[in-house]
């Protein structure tokens, strides 16, 4: 019983004094445990997509079975706005790869600029949709039976308005929900929680971050654009 | 401690030493690329390229490169080993399973059910009832101001 003891006490007191703080003891080494939280990261971001892409299904279904509700119903909503999000989004996913990469090379201060960035960007984001969605409001067009807009020529405009709503809507709180996290880590690293030796936090909301534009790739066309 | 340190060895550090480069020339050139691509998706919107169908898989088609440089450079797919990228293109497997299967029931019930038959001209083999311009009318007008009032009574609950 004693021969096994001292070895596992022996172990335990290395991790101690050789490993570093972040490294938890079931990990043989930090590349080990990012790799490890990177495959975890991706699986949850799998289950997104698979959550999307049952939205994505329900739009194809609706557009091609009423295409003309769908093109009559899309010129309610403001090109140039979702050209406006589009790129806002691009550069908030640039501003995100550069606050990794600087997180990744211990350069602390950039990483803070452009997580803030990202997080301004985000921002605006919400803001043009609150713009958005407040005229939608303003004029009844709204999703399902909440629809109540007087000049609708084709039957089944609310369809679309269905899907734009629920699509952009759980987006949207998507985005929010990375401005939270992207926000706890401005404050984690004002602590000096990372560094190049552990960054880890910011790697992997960086993932999610830029799953969440890819999926306004897709939103941007289907949405603004139907012709 | 040997056994630890030769443990540590046979984990490539390779993923470690790849984080470390400076990739700044990619992200920029992938960014301006992704605008580019989005300037292209607006202008082939205003192209008739013959059917809606047709639009609709061309802008599928540039949203589908957009999003593979985004997950190729911003998630640095490109630089990985193949763990993540097999992840990733499981999951888009089972997205084109669930889309296509779907769509295999929804275009062929006019050969299964002959009671939904396909109106002439049109490719969906499934056709809904018609559609009311609004569910519920909006306070204040019983009868709806725009549309065909015909169609918006074929289309009525009543149905």
């Amino acid at each position: 019983m004693s021969d096994l003891a001292i070895p596992v006490g022996g172990q335990a007191h290395t991790h101690a004094s050789h490993h570093p703080k972040h490294l938890q003891h079931h990990f043989h080494n930090s590349a080990q445990q990012f790799e490890a939280s990177k495959i975890g990261m991706w699986l949850f971001l799998v289950t997104e997509i698979l959550l999307f892409s049952g939205l994505f299904l329900a739009y194809f279904i609706l557009q091609t079975r009423h295409p003309q509700a769908f093109i009559e119903a899309h010129h309610h909503l403001d090109r140039s706005l979702g050209v406006l999000n589009t790129i806002v989004l691009l550069v908030s996913s640039f501003t995100m790869v550069m606050a990794v990469q600087s997180s990744a090379l211990n350069r602390i201060k950039p990483a803070l600029v452009y997580l803030y960035a990202t997080f301004i960007l985000g921002g605006v984001f919400m803001c043009v949709k609150y713009i958005e969605y407040s005229h939608k409001i303003h004029d009844g067009l709204l999703l399902g039976n909440l629809f109540s807009y007087k000049g609708a020529s084709v039957p089944g405009e609310y369809l679309f308005f269905s899907m734009y709503f629920v699509m952009t809507g759980i987006h949207g709180i998507h985005i929010l929900v990375g401005m939270g996290v992207i926000a706890y880590l401005i404050w984690r690293t004002h602590q000096g929680m990372y560094s190049s030796a552990y960054y880890t936090p910011i790697d992997l909301t960086g993932l999610y971050w830029h799953l969440v534009d890819m999926i306004w790739i897709f939103l941007f066309p289907l949405l603004y654009l139907v012709s | 401690m040997s056994v630890d340190n030769e443990a540590m060895e046979t984990i490539p550090h390779h993923g470690e030493e790849v984080h470390t480069h400076n990739h700044t020339k990619w992200y920029v050139a992938n960014i301006l690329t992704l605008f580019v691509l989005t300037a292209i998706t607006v202008l082939a919107a205003g192209v008739n390229f013959g059917s809606n169908t047709v639009n609709l898989m061309i802008a599928m088609a540039i949203a589908t490169v957009k999003a593979s440089l985004v997950a190729l450079i911003f998630m640095h797919l490109l630089w990985e080993r193949g763990m993540n990228a097999i992840i990733f293109l499981s999951s888009l497997f089972f997205v084109a399973l669930f889309m296509s299967f779907t769509f295999f029931d929804l275009e062929t019930r006019a050969k299964i059910e002959p009671s939904t038959p396909s109106e002439p001209g049109v490719s969906a083999g499934y056709q809904p009832a018609p559609l009311p311009i609004y569910v519920v009318p909006p306070k204040g007008s019983p009868e709806p101001t725009g549309g065909d009032p015909a169609k918006a009574a074929e289309g009525s609950p009543a149905h």
